[in-house]
């Protein structure tokens, strides 16, 4: 199992290196990105594979074997071309009290992480619910059906939402056929990568265009955000929608920074990822996407903005191309426009779901409660450093910015036209739907705050 | 920024260490001192469903077709009975429940279970 996922991550390693920023030299940031776009290749490689060819078999595991070893040679190949410069020696070699207090904070947050997933894993093998019933589920639809994994696929029962994409099914699938038992290992080291994987991107990103004070910052707050964690220990979708969301912000940030077309191709990559992963992040893409088109045009020019929308939606094209494949072919209709008829005008204008939605919002935003950071000081941070404007990702800034509030809006409007009762709705999926966004709200935060340490603006 | 400000700022970013610190005594709390005992039923409980899955050929069962159906799968779900009335009725059942929940299916009979909500059914013969 650990050879599967390490296999993945050298495919994914490959292909992050190919497409870097130039400026990235040896850090945590490929090994970040790698984990997670070797998952997600992997996931849409197996997903077409027992699509044409009708089930793995017992030649998958060459095949796979050899399209991770060429990702992996390519990348490298094509890493050597390129030149990378020595990191900024200022950067590299500083340091200061707080940055070691804040390293040392976010060490034990990161064993602490550790020893929850371990532990959550030991006593939950087979994950929490949404686990349970739907993504582990349909790993073992996948990987039990054999030949008739299609057939089957399609006919799962509603509640186990089957509409949902495939790329943690398919990837735990494709983890089990090399071991050939469905056993609940794989689930949770895939989780684990997720959750961890999370915290070293952000950690990474904001090193890179922050300062690694606010880095060790945000990634032990990320940690530390309890929900955060139990999510991604109970082997939830919404980490790894979270992760992938973060990685797409993160490097249009990067892209812009660094001035490195390719590395667009990544930002894109993460979101068709996001998508492949949970429906929630369909519209995550399109909001991306149009938003920086239009604050690029804004800022730069229409053929820039052009240029950029097009590069974003190469990259996205394995994700994307993979579920609209699913969602044509495999998929039953989504739930919840499967009960919609027409446009629901009684629920758009009923007031008391518009009060009971914004409040619940407001105390799943502003809830302090144990082991909670209170976003309220979060905001009160910012507000005592200085807000600044990140110069050197502008528009990546900006359309990160936007793109959040337009998610939130996003998912007021899901929450309101919803078929399910919307009390319980509100209770058994807010909070885990805002985590999808956590990640995300602390890049933006520490990249529009000054950093407590006195460091070149990026 | 003036001095007040950067120390204000420092407070708060003390504070925010302090409270993402206090996760660690939260998983600790939840998972490490609660019921370790948990962790071997449910150990003891896999080994047996180890034993007991060997003997049947892992491919070309699935939960979903009763003409398929003839090997244990996991239900991992609370909605047992319209499992069943979708996939006929396989010999062995997994069935993961909420913690709290008490687990009958008809026909069937509870052989293990673990404090976890994990339970391993058998079908009773008629």
């Amino acid at each position: 199992m650990i050879g599967m996922m390490v296999l993945s991550f050298l495919a994914g390693c490959g292909v992050f290196t190919a497409l870097r920023p130039r400026a990235e030299a040896l850090s945590l940031l490929p090994i970040a990105a790698g984990a997670g776009i070797g998952i997600g290749m992997l996931s849409c490689f197996y997903f077409v594979y027992i699509s044409a060819a009708g089930s793995a078999g017992s030649n998958y595991l060459i095949v796979d074997a050899i399209f991770c070893a060429a990702c992996a040679m390519i990348g490298s190949r094509i890493a050597r071309w390129r030149t990378v410069p020595a990191i900024d020696a200022a950067q590299a070699t500083s340091s200061s009290p707080l940055r070691k207090v804040l390293h040392i904070v976010l060490a034990i947050n990161v064993c602490g992480a550790l020893g929850a997933l371990i532990t959550q894993s030991l006593m939950y093998p087979y994950g929490n619910w949404d686990a349970m019933a739907i993504w582990n589920n349909h790993a073992r639809v996948l990987f039990r059906s054999g030949e008739f994994w299609n057939e089957n696929y399609s006919e799962l029962p509603m509640w186990t939402h089957g509409n949902y994409p495939l790329l943690l099914p398919a990837f735990v699938s494709r983890c089990w056929e090399f071991s050939k038992v469905d056993s609940p290992g794989g689930p949770a080291l895939v989780a684990a990568t997720f959750t961890l994987g999370t915290a070293a991107l952000l950690y990474s990103f904001l090193k890179r265009l922050v300062d690694a004070s606010s880095a060790a910052l945000a990634a032990a707050i990320l940690l530390g955000f309890w929900t955060f964690t139990w999510l991604g220990a109970a082997q939830y979708g919404d980490i790894p929608v979270a992760y992938f969301e973060l990685g797409a912000l993160g490097m249009l940030c990067l892209a812009e920074t660094s001035g490195s077309r390719s590395t667009l191709v990544l930002a894109g990559m993460f979101a068709g990822f996001a998508a492949w992963t949970k429906n929630d992040a369909l519209p995550f893409i399109c909001g991306m996407i149009v938003i920086h088109a239009l604050v690029s045009w804004r800022l730069h020019s229409f053929g820039e903005a052009l240029t950029r929308a097009s590069i974003l939606l190469l990259g996205a094209l394995p994700g994307l191309a993979a579920l609209i494949y699913f969602k044509v072919t495999v998929a039953p209709p989504n739930w919840i426009m499967a009960e919609q008829r027409g446009i629901p005008w009684d629920k758009l204008s009923d007031l008391s779901r518009h009060a009971a939605i914004a409040k619940a919002f407001a105390a799943s935003l502003l809830r302090v409660a144990p082991a909670v950071t209170p976003p309220v000081l979060l905001l009160a941070y910012a507000i005592l450093a200085g807000v600044r404007m990140p110069e050197r990702c502008r528009a990546a800034a900006i359309t990160a910015l936007l793109t959040l509030p337009f998610m939130l809006a996003v998912f007021y409007a899901v929450y309101l036209i919803t078929p399910t009762p919307l009390e319980w709705q509100l209770e058994h999926s807010l909070d885990r739907v805002l985590m999808q966004l956590l990640p995300s709200c602390l890049l933006v935060l520490f990249l529009f705050t000054r950093p407590l340490e006195a460091q070149p603006q990026p | 920024m003036t001095t007040f400000r950067r120390r204000a700022a420092l407070c708060v970013v003390a504070l925010l260490c302090l409270l993402s610190l206090a996760f660690n005594a939260q998983w600790v709390r939840a998972y490490v001192l609660r019921k370790p005992a948990a962790i071997d039923n449910i150990a003891a409980l896999e080994a047996r469903l180890s034993s007991l899955t060997a003997s049947f050929p892992q491919r070309g069962a699935c939960g979903y077709r009763s003409d398929r159906d003839t090997h244990p799968f996991i239900v991992q779900h609370a909605l047992v009975p319209m499992q069943l009335s979708e996939s006929g009725s396989p010999e062995w059942l997994v069935v993961n429940y909420h913690d709290g929940c008490s687990v009958t299916v008809e026909g069937y009979e509870i052989v293990a279970a673990g404090a976890e909500g994990v339970a391993l059914l058998r079908r009773q013969t008629p």
